[in-house]
């Protein structure tokens, strides 16, 4: 059954259909193998099912959010102040992408966002400054997957609705990972700059420049501290700290910045219902694959197979964390969460790991597949934004996908990295 | 007919995206309601109209960014194949993506029918409404690619009668 479901997905995915489409091809082979075509109403139930989660909701207003803050003028804000921070150190611009990458990430909850957004501005001027353009647009991409780690996050709320899980509490369980990602790269590129002799932005460090570029920022800088404070102290579920956070731009770029205007507005809205659009169609069509496999028990028929090589928690991360991986660099990777969250969840759950660090190596490990060669999809856009041919990305991406391995690894032998913070504030 | 296809192709976007971004609108209205009026006299039907309305979102804008490309899809092995090939896969994958629409526009219809006996006890509504979306987004999804299809055969003819 797998088998022939596997056989559909990539054959139909090979044809150049749409990667809904060739799911939804794949959950009418399912049916018809089982023969109960009287279930095929199933189809249009599951696909509304999977779109309706009202934790869902948070990805529109996510989305929203980031590409306001580019209309209103808060993205070159942030990225003033990044450079004023830390523009003064060797191979300062690269440091500006990657504290750039991190506090976008505290808006912005999608790794795609944060490489198009960053990337459209940094790599050109890192280019100008004198970086190889293959390792400028590497360390875009790879910074972007801070987005997803650092809340909000499209993955973890998908992940959250999925499992059950308290998403507030998967944010917060992010908030360590996401910077302990930030500071690997930081130190890889530490010792690119010095390898490389990269140029530095500012020629020294100035509190007057500094205190210049926070003032102009911190209505960016606010936004995080909106959406994750309304749902630390429980003011707000995610969804309506997305809410929120997505009127407080509109606010902040039509009254304090000004430079949000009607087209801005209209062009964000169109970009925002165009791409949820695009993500929730697979979780739709995901969703029917994924009943398939649980109806067919494919989960329960797995986890002897894994449980017979893992036998503790951590090699039962590691084995999961492998799959992933593997399935990540050949698969989408919405539909690979949505596909693989309910396979592998029950199996995490039943070997004792704690779902908040499951969902977060999970999160990770779906993450770093969107820089992993032939399909990751920060590593297209990065090439586009930056022109950079394709070829040449994907032939120096690894050092950047091994740091993410790195910390991933880390992640799983330290599951207090990312359950220290929840578990403080009483998830 | 090039010309009135892609005409009709914009008008079909423009449509979509105006009702798509205005319902965004709506759920957003609603969301903010449901924070806003929590300390006073909380609505129970924001919840359902955000619900209700994002399905409408996600399947209204489906076609407008079926006509940019953003489907995701892999198109670079195609691409790759000889000219023979190339064609019968393109021929394939077309009847394939217009029958498994069709599909879901006929189950989406049956199935929305026949929620209509129940309702949405907070909005009012049946439950056929919601569902209705489903079936709509893929019969306009439907429309637009054979717009592209009619785009595309005519720029081939064009082509062949300017380079015979």
């Amino acid at each position: 059954m797998t088998l022939v479901l596997l056989a559909v997905f990539f054959c139909t995915l090979a044809s150049g259909l749409p990667l809904f489409l060739s799911m939804l091809c794949t959950a009418l082979a399912g049916f018809l193998y089982i023969g109960d075509t009287s279930q095929l109403r199933l189809m249009v139930q599951q696909f509304y099912g999977g779109m309706e989660p009202f934790s869902l909701l948070a990805i529109p207003y996510f989305i929203l959010v980031g590409e306001l803050m580019g209309h209103a003028g808060l993205t070159t804000r942030l990225l003033r102040f990044a450079e004023a921070l830390v523009g003064h150190l060797k191979g300062g611009l690269g440091y500006v992408t990657v504290v750039t990458s991190i506090i976008f990430a505290g808006v912005n909850g999608s790794a795609a966002a944060d490489a198009s957004a960053v990337g459209s501005i940094m790599i050109p001027a890192m280019k100008k400054g004198g970086y190889p353009d293959s390792y400028a647009a590497g360390l875009t991409a790879g910074s972007s997957l801070i987005g997803p780690i650092i809340p909000p996050s499209i993955f973890m709320i998908l992940f959250g609705a999925m499992t059950k899980t308290n998403v507030g509490g998967l944010f917060m369980a992010g908030v360590v990972p996401g910077l302990l990602l930030g500071i690997a790269f930081m130190v890889m590129h530490r010792i690119s700059a010095s390898r490389l002799n990269l140029p530095v932005v500012n020629v020294r460090f100035s509190w007057r420049e500094l205190f210049a570029a926070t003032g102009g920022a911190v209505t960016a800088l606010f936004a995080p501290a909106i959406i994750i404070g309304g749902i630390l102290f429980g003011f707000m579920t995610p969804t309506e700290s997305g809410a929120v956070a997505a009127i407080y731009v509109i606010i902040m770029g039509l009254c304090w910045t000004r430079e949000l205007k009607w087209k801005g507005i209209t062009s964000s809205i169109a970009n925002t219902v165009r791409l949820t659009s695009v993500i929730f169609v697979v979780i739709g069509a995901a969703t029917i694959v994924g009943w398939i496999l649980s109806s067919e028990r494919v989960p329960q028929s797995m986890a002897p197979v894994i449980m017979k090589y893992a036998t503790t928690p951590t090699q039962v991360l590691l084995f999961i964390s492998v799959i992933i991986f593997v399935v990540g660099m050949f698969m989408e990777e919405i539909a690979a969460l949505v596909l693989l969250t309910p396979v592998f969840a029950p199996l995490a759950l039943a070997a004792g790991i704690d779902p908040l660090h499951f969902g977060i190596v999970m999160t990770l490990n779906i993450t770093i597949a969107l820089i992993t060669p032939p399909m990751g999809a920060c590593v297209y856009i990065v090439s586009s934004v930056g022109g950079v041919p394709l070829e040449k990305m994907f032939r120096h991406i690894w050092p950047f996908v091994l740091v993410s391995l790195a910390c991933q690894l880390l992640l799983i032998f330290v599951p207090e990295i990312s359950l220290f913070l929840p578990h403080l504030l009483g998830y | 007919m090039g010309a009135f296809c892609k005409m009709l192709s914009d008008r079909l976007e423009q449509l979509c995206l105006l009702l798509a971004g205005l319902l965004l609108l709506v759920n957003l209205g609603a969301v903010m309601l449901g924070v806003t009026a929590r300390f006073y006299r909380p609505p129970v039907w924001t919840t359902d109209l955000a619900k209700v309305t994002l399905v409408w979102v996600v399947m209204l804008a489906a076609a407008p960014a079926l006509k940019r490309g953003e489907h995701m899809a892999i198109h670079i092995l195609v691409e790759k194949l000889p000219k023979t090939p190339r064609h019968i896969v393109t021929v394939l994958r077309t009847l394939l993506f217009c029958a498994i629409l069709i599909l879901m526009i006929w189950l989406g219809i049956t199935y929305s029918y026949k929620m209509r006996l129940f309702t949405i006890m907070t909005l009012g509504i049946k439950k056929a409404v919601p569902l209705a979306a489903v079936p709509t987004g893929m019969a306009l999804m439907l429309i637009e690619y054979t717009l592209q299809q009619g785009i595309s055969i005519d720029a081939l003819l064009r082509n062949r009668k300017e380079h015979p």
